[in-house]
């Protein structure tokens, strides 16, 4: 009873945490075009986030979509309203006369027909995304930024703190794989990373796996996230020897996952090596908790 | 005459065995197993069944002289300059061959140039792979493994614009003349840190591989692995050549981005394998390779069944890891499971009946399997099923209760 008693502010912070990922719109819902003809007729108002994967998708002149437009391969005509924005990765996007898009326009790569001066509201973005913080976070205002790095700071410091109040073997088994094999742990989270996200999409590609995709999606941001933590535990040691504090654990792993984190957000503002520094330490923890099952077992490389 | 420091030698030597075997498995990445497809079926005019059964003599004759040469080789007792004059006499003979290749003009000059190549290949892979024990510390191997594989296949997606025998000839007739020249003088001109580097294998850190102590259970089970690796890859590829809406975009690509792509992803693939394979017990990097390659056909026969005309790169990408993967377990493993006097028997037996007895039977397969008309999709499905089965296998074996005498054995490794 104790026990779960302990849990309890943990998984009150999680669900807190896990809730500040819905939008505003609510539960997310869309459609996933993966070849074939998605049409939507004159007169009528879709609600939904499309992604386009191939085969084709046309708004008619007088249909509405409302919701952002993604598309990886295949066509998109576009001659209705398009009531969000629209992102081209990839493929042909044909703007007919009568198009409006309510929100930007971005082009990483792909073949675009037409006029999309015209027809855009926004802004029109080309050029590959980038880094960490694409265009869309860079045109936010600069206290929006500060604001999401301090939402983002503080909460993993408070999962941190408590994290090392319930689980604290766990903490320390991630944060001794991350000191003592950093490089394993590089390898294997780049491994994690490049089979786990294909294997994430080609779950969502078969459709019936959807839900096991998105567990392996909440498994990699866990995944980050602890390591993130663990970094921060790693930095907080190193404070608390450095200015000789006696606090307990959990204040200290708290206060060196704040400081490691909002140090982080911060580097990675600056452009080219910032992003690397964030995507790089993420990288190593993901490859720290695989190691370590997630904290269950102490990880050591095999010895000669 | 002054001697070199000893790190300095170590660092030669390292040096000498990574560059030899990079531009080795360069040739017979490129030259070997693309080009003489390409001479016989573009220069000559054979059909795709005459050329696989060309393809499989080279296999079959590889195969018996590696064994024939490994052990002998053991038996002898052959030392590192004899291994190095060995080394020698193959470059200059695969030099010559590869000069050679352009007056080949018909079918029987053909069969008796791939013979050539075959014995000189054979004789070949036991005395570079062992010198592996003279030349590379044990906590190395992983990291050398990686940097071969990484210079090999980066060079081999980069290099020939064209999947032709001659743009695969011109690079390396440049390459092996002075591959020739410096084996030469180490093999036959009296330097002293020749004799250091002959010595090395004497001391601990090169003798005693991380399985040699548990070698014959070990070995038998890495050969089957390594069987299942090379069979799935080879019978996967073959067929994957075929169909030009998934090498045109990638690896047979006229524009270098893809190519470059590819080579990039090789080259962190096998950082990642060489990191991990000196970290790790080499079966949690088989589950990887297979759980990969899985992956890969799968994603492939989607494709298949999905008739996209696009075919990402994200597929290309996975198959270059995984295949960055297991060579460097291939190029690490048989050295770790030997002794400098075991080297050339247990290359020979590893790298013949995994390596190129699994090629002979793959391309035999794929032969029957395409003229018997059996659908891309099909093809694909089955070495999905084959990787998936030696990927479960591998996770039953490892819920097995462990045998007492193993657990012992590892623990006087370490």
């Amino acid at each position: 009873m104790r026990n779960k008693l302990k849990r309890l502010p943990l998984i009150v912070t999680m669900a807190l945490l896990l809730l500040g990922g819905c939008g505003e719109d609510g539960v997310f819902s869309g459609s996933l075009v993966l070849g074939g003809d998605l049409q939507i007729e004159p007169g009528l108002v879709e609600t939904a986030d499309v992604l386009l994967a191939d085969g084709t998708v046309t708004i008619a002149e007088g249909a509405t979509l409302r919701g952002d437009l993604y598309q990886m391969l295949g066509t998109l005509t576009i001659n209705g309203t398009v009531d969000g924005n629209v992102l081209l990765y990839s493929g042909t996007l044909v703007v007919g006369p009568q198009a409006r898009i309510t929100g930007d326009l971005q082009l990483s790569s792909g073949e675009i027909w037409g006029d999309p001066e015209q027809a855009v509201a926004g802004t029109i973005v080309r050029g590959p995304q980038s880094g960490v913080f694409g265009p869309e976070w860079l045109q936010r205002s600069f206290a929006r930024q500060l604001l999401w790095i301090a939402a983002q700071t503080s909460g993993l410091s408070l999962l941190a703190a408590l994290m090392s109040l319930v689980f604290p073997r766990s903490l320390e088994r991630v944060r001794l794989a991350i000191r003592e094999y950093p490089a394993v742990c590089g390898a294997m989270g780049l491994l994690v990373l490049i089979v786990g996200l294909a294997l994430v999409v080609q779950m969502l590609f078969t459709v019936l796996l959807i839900p096991l995709s998105l567990l392996g999606v909440v498994l990699l941001l866990v995944a980050a996230g602890l390591g993130w933590m663990c970094f921060g535990v790693l930095s907080s040691r190193w404070l608390a020897h450095c200015f000789a504090w006696n606090w307990p654990d959990a204040l200290v792993a708290g206060i060196g996952t704040l400081v490691f984190v909002f140090a982080i957000n911060l580097l990675a503002l600056i452009p080219g090596i910032g992003p690397l520094l964030a995507i790089g330490s993420a990288v190593v923890g993901i490859g720290a908790v695989f190691q370590t099952r997630f904290g269950l077992r102490r990880f050591q490389a095999v010895e000669r | 005459m002054m001697r070199l420091p000893r790190t300095l030698i170590e660092l030669f030597g390292l040096g000498l065995f990574i560059g030899m075997m990079a531009v080795g498995y360069y040739y017979n990445l490129t030259f070997i197993q693309l080009g003489l497809v390409d001479l016989g079926e573009r220069g000559l005019g054979l059909s795709k069944a005459q050329v696989a059964a060309q393809m499989s003599v080279l296999a079959v004759v590889t195969c018996v002289t590696a064994l024939a040469c490994g052990v002998w080789m053991s038996r002898r007792g052959i030392g590192f300059v004899h291994k190095l004059r060995i080394a020698f006499g193959v470059i200059l003979s695969q030099t010559l061959l590869t000069w050679l290749v352009q007056s080949i003009t018909t079918p029987v000059q053909f069969g008796a140039w791939i013979v050539a190549c075959s014995l000189a290949l054979g004789i070949g892979v036991p005395a570079t792979f062992g010198l592996a024990v003279d030349l590379v510390p044990v906590r190395r191997r992983g990291i050398a493994a990686a940097l071969i594989t990484a210079s090999a296949y980066l060079g081999a997606n980069l290099v020939p614009a064209a999947w032709t025998i001659e743009a695969f000839s011109a690079p390396l007739l440049w390459l092996m003349p002075a591959g020739v020249v410096g084996l030469g003088v180490l093999a036959f001109a009296p330097l002293p840190f020749v004799v250091d580097l002959a010595r090395q294998h004497a001391r601990p850190a090169f003798s005693i591989g991380r399985y040699t102590r548990q070698a014959p259970r070990r070995f038998v089970i890495f050969i089957v692995l390594m069987f299942g690796v090379f069979f799935v890859d080879s019978l996967g590829f073959l067929r994957l050549l075929d169909a030009p809406r998934f090498m045109e975009g990638a690896w047979q690509s006229a524009e270098i981005d893809p190519r470059l792509f590819i080579g990039i992803t090789h080259v962190v693939a096998a950082l990642i394998g060489g990191i991990l394979y000196d970290a790790l017990d080499v079966r949690e990097l088989f589950y990887w390779i297979f759980g990969i390659f899985a992956l890969t056909h799968l994603m492939y026969t989607f494709s298949v069944r999905s008739d996209l005309n696009n075919a990402p790169l994200a597929m290309p990408m996975l198959y270059a890891t995984a295949v960055s993967l297991y060579t460097v377990v291939n190029f690490a493993l048989w050295a770790d499971l030997s002794t400098s006097r075991t080297i050339g028997r247990n290359v020979a037996l590893g790298v013949a009946f995994s390596g190129w007895t699994a090629t002979f039977l793959s391309t035999a397969l794929s032969i029957w399997w395409q003229t018997g008309g059996m659908s891309l999709e099909r093809h694909l499905n089955i070495v999905d099923s084959l990787a998936m089965v030696f990927f479960l296998g591998l996770i039953v074996l490892g819920l097995r209760p462990k045998h007492p005498e193993a657990s012992e054995s590892s623990v006087e490794i370490s």
